[in-house]
């Protein structure tokens, strides 16, 4: 071990068996979060992002989803070899996980105060009072206001935002070692997203939680995110620091998403969008994923399906274009 | 293939639905052929027989075959089940049309008269409704139609807000198409679907209804061959000669077992949202 | 609901005035002079025109009265009076036993979804529903009363017991238990794909937790709400049940009734019925803001 690593994934594969064939969501994903490191997943929709951070907590859909295999080490422990039981005082203890929709997750017919002290008797007990005290300290801590009066009230009474902020006081309620973030500001709009974000980055350096952060949105991601990997059709392309990343992306897919991004800094006429259409998981192409869609491509790439090398010091590429320092179309 | 299994497994009570509603519909329609016998022949000698050959559901205390009485049943059920809902979906559903596509005050006027018949619970409307007009086959069907007006008006009403205020449906308006030509040509195809589910299942009802109106004296009436009534008549035998009673029973579970299982299978094909 | 209550009394005077025949010779003697049939008329309020009858009808319904019974000149309301807690105590006994079989079996189908049992369960509720309910009931007399002897055969025992209750509960539960089994594993299994409920399994909780707390709670919104409704129907189909077990109820009456000719006496159980129905609706829909905290809120901001 290199630096403290909280989180190893090794080699997942989770595949969902449909009657459409095999979904081959997530194909054999590595990736590290060390402590107090922010790692982010980012991709399309359908690239598996979402998958992993649910193969992490296992709480895969099943049917028709299944861990096939790999190893998921939380600090040397495999979550994968854990009973179901063993399993549930890891989830919302050691690693707790917020989602994309804060306004139906959470339950309509419970008060936000209810659902709160759920979670903190759940994991750490106590007598009620002092359940009490801690869920208006965590609302606290997430910048809620009058933090009294919203433990009476229900879910659907408050904003997206505040919803988002409860969520995130529930998930840090046991000081997880790991927060595994599933696009938790796409649902809401620019300024809150900005809160939110900032929210996180400074629990994140108060508390020195690790996160795993998914994001379809590179600007969130480089924010936020002090590592990051890029995930197509279930295998990861790219994974470098945030700066290398972004500067100087080395897949072909991570340029054109690069290129895809609206930027305010530069004028342009027309964004670049990726010619082709989103891999079907079922029957994925030949050899390396994206190579239908890549202007790089060459005949190997139809044949052999790249690995992740890596290129500089913690910069690693899953492309056979690099070797031949082919530099396509820069953004 | 697992999965295939499982779905196939969940549909095959519509499939049995469906093979039992063609043999019963056969039966009714071929029933002159396949009784043994004449539902109204009594043979005095032989009444309340034993099971046999000759007999396979038995006789009853008028010496007739059970099992050729048993079989026109089929024809009193299925004309009942068929007509009821022919009138119930022909009268609800221009009224749902109309209340839902002209709205305001023809729909106001429409919903509440609906609600009146609502509120009464059908069988004993239906009971009422009959004893006024006299019991006998026609005033059977229209008392079970007028009774079941109020769920397909309902559905049909909701069919066409639904699509009322879709974009094809203005630009229709726009380009100057009158009333009734968009009500036929558009909002038409989109109801049909949930209509026929209510329909099937509207069947079972009623055939229900006819049972329990025939059986308590106000249905069918004697010599004719009503499941609900061969129930009521073998009542008084029950101790010593069930058959009487039981076979017409199970008869009607199975029928209205095929046309509810057949309207179920059509309801998860087309719209899972139906389900109440 | 006023207008609904209105059509209602309007529904149930017309038909009482197309019962065929003359309602003033049914009660009179049979041999009877002019004099006594304009007495008798004058008497039932029927030398007046339609509108002041209904007037008069509305009016007397409005204060209780509805009517004479043609046999026993008792009051209607009388008569339902006496006999509604036999019907009553028949439909709550139904209620509780659909309340108690059937939302565990729904709720052991949605969890056990697509398995054996739950196949089970789906196909008995289908049979369920098709029973035809008299059926069930003379089987079901014939097999406990007549063949093994374990249960009375009818009434309600002297006085009411328990036992006489169990058989016609039990059959007028019938389909309402396969009814109200189908929708509880529906709604379970929409709530089960919730947001909600893969957030509460994110914390770790327990499944019986989840099902139990989280999922239940809102699956049984549309569940209970349904059960009140389906109580004001009972009320109405206990007839069948009532006449086949000898069952001292509403039903019983009002079918004793129609094979009298006693109309007034059927008029007036159909209307009480019609009634009840419109009354527990409307408590049904009220119910709803108390169980959903979301509708709570939308009453509350006006």
């Amino acid at each position: 071990m290199t630096r403290n690593e909280i989180l190893e994934i090794i080699d997942l594969k989770t595949y969902f068996f449909t009657d459409q064939g095999v979904v081959r969501a997530v194909d054999g994903v590595n990736l590290t979060i060390g402590t107090g490191e922010s790692v982010g997943l980012v991709g399309e929709s359908g690239s598996g992002k979402s998958m992993t951070a649910f193969s992490v907590l296992r709480l895969v859909p099943d049917p028709p989803g299944k861990i096939i295999s790999g190893r998921i080490l939380l600090k040397g422990e495999d979550l994968l070899q854990l009973t179901e039981k063993e399993m549930r005082s890891i989830r919302g203890k050691k690693i707790a996980m917020i989602f994309q929709e804060p306004s139906t997750s959470m339950n309509p017919s419970f008060t936000i105060g209810s659902q709160i002290e759920e979670a903190i008797r759940f994991h750490q007990g106590g007598k009620q009072s002092t359940v009490r005290d801690k869920a208006l300290n965590l609302l606290q801590s997430v910048k809620i206001p009058d933090p009294a009066r919203i433990l009476t009230q229900y879910p659907h009474e408050l904003s997206g935002g505040m919803l988002q902020r409860v969520m995130i006081a529930i998930g840090l309620s046991c000081e997880p070692d790991l927060l595994i973030c599933d696009e938790p500001t796409t649902a809401l709009d620019v300024s809150t997203q900005a809160q939110i974000i900032t929210l996180l980055n400074e629990l994140r350096s108060q508390r020195k939680t690790s996160f795993l952060f998914i994001t379809h949105d590179l600007g969130v991601l480089s924010w936020i995110c002090t590592f990051a990997a890029v995930m197509y059709a279930g295998k990861i392309v790219e994974y470098a620091d945030i700066r290398s990343l972004i500067l100087k992306p080395r897949h072909p897919y991570t340029r054109a998403l690069i290129g895809a991004s609206p930027r305010l800094d530069c004028d342009r006429e027309a964004l670049n969008s990726i010619p082709g259409a989103v891999p079907d998981l079922v029957n994925p192409p030949q050899g390396c994923r994206f190579h239908p869609r890549c202007s790089s491509a060459t005949s190997i790439c139809s044949n052999e399906i790249p690995t992740l090398q890596e290129e500089e010091r913690g910069h690693w590429v899953a492309c056979f274009a690099r070797s031949n320092g082919k530099e396509a179309e820069n953004a | 293939m697992i999965e295939l299994y499982r779905r196939f497994r969940k549909h095959r009570m519509a499939l049995v639905g469906v093979i039992v509603l063609a043999v019963l519909v056969f039966v009714g329609i071929f029933a002159p052929f396949l009784a043994p016998k004449d539902p109204y022949q009594m043979e005095f000698g032989s009444s309340l027989a034993p099971l046999s050959l000759a007999h396979p559901m038995g006789t009853d205390h008028l010496g007739r075959d059970l099992f050729s009485r048993v079989i026109y049943g089929t024809r009193v059920s299925l004309l009942v089940g068929l007509g009821s809902v022919l009138i119930a979906a022909l009268v609800g559903g221009l009224a749902g049309l109309f209340a839902g596509y002209f709205g305001r005050f023809v729909d106001i006027i429409i919903m509440r008269i609906l609600d009146v018949v609502w509120a009464f619970p059908p069988a004993l409307l239906a009971l009422a409704l009959v004893a006024v007009w006299g019991p006998s086959l026609t005033t059977v069907i229209f008392s079970i139609g007028v009774v079941s007006v109020p769920q397909y008006a309902r559905i049909v009403r909701a069919s066409v807000l639904s699509v009322k205020e879709k974009e094809y449906i203005l630009a229709a308006k726009a380009s100057g198409i009158g009333p009734t030509s968009i009500i036929f040509t558009h909002v038409l195809p989109n109801v049909l679907a949930p209509l026929i589910v209510v329909a099937t299942l509207g069947i079972a009802t009623s055939i229900m209804i006819e049972a329990i109106l025939s059986f308590l004296g106000l249905g069918m009436q004697p010599p004719a061959s009503s499941w609900g009534l061969m129930i009521s008549e073998g009542q008084k035998y029950l101790r010593t000669y069930p058959y009487y009673s039981l076979f017409p029973g199970l008869m009607i579970m199975i029928t209205v077992f095929a046309f509810n299982a057949f309207g179920d299978g059509l309801r998860d094909a087309w719209d899972p949202k139906l389900k109440t | 609901m006023i207008p609904v209550l209105f059509g209602v009394l309007l529904l149930v005077f017309s038909i009482t005035n197309i019962i065929p025949g003359d309602p003033v010779l049914l009660m009179l003697d049979v041999k009877y002079t002019e004099k006594e049939y304009k007495e008798m008329q004058e008497y039932l309020g029927l030398d007046k025109p339609l509108y002041v009858q209904f007037y008069n009808h509305v009016k007397g319904v409005l204060q209780g009265n509805l009517g004479k019974s043609i046999r026993t000149r008792e009051p209607v309301t009388k008569k339902i009076l006496e006999r509604f807690p036999a019907t009553f105590v028949l439909a709550v006994a139904a209620m509780v036993i659909v309340a108690v079989v059937s939302i565990p079996i729904g709720v052991i189908a949605a969890l056990k979804q697509n398995s054996k049992i739950d196949y089970l369960c789906m196909v008995g509720a289908e049979i369920g529903i098709s029973m035809p309910i008299f059926w069930l009931g003379i089987m079901v007399i014939l097999l406990f009363s007549l063949y093994l002897g374990w249960l009375p055969a009818g009434g309600r025992g002297e006085p009411p017991d328990l036992i006489h209750l169990i058989m016609p509960a039990f059959c007028l539960a019938t389909p309402y238990m396969a009814m109200t089994a189908r929708l509880t594993r529906s709604c379970m299994l929409e709530v089960l794909r919730e947001n909600y409920i893969v957030a509460a399994r994110s914390r770790g909780f327990p499944e019986w937790q989840i099902v139990l707390r989280h999922a239940l709670r809102n699956a049984m919104i549309p569940v209970v709400t349904n059960l009140g409704l389906q109580l004001s129907r009972l009320l109405g189909g206990a007839l069948v049940i009532e006449v086949v077990f000898r069952w001292p109820g509403m039903g019983a009456l009002a079918y004793d009734a129609i094979m009298e000719r006693d109309y007034p006496v059927v008029m007036g159980v159909v209307l009480i019925v019609a009634v009840i129905f419109i009354i527990v609706n409307l408590l049904v829909d009220l119910s709803y803001t108390f169980f959903d905290p979301r509708i709570r809120y939308d009453t509350r901001k006006g």
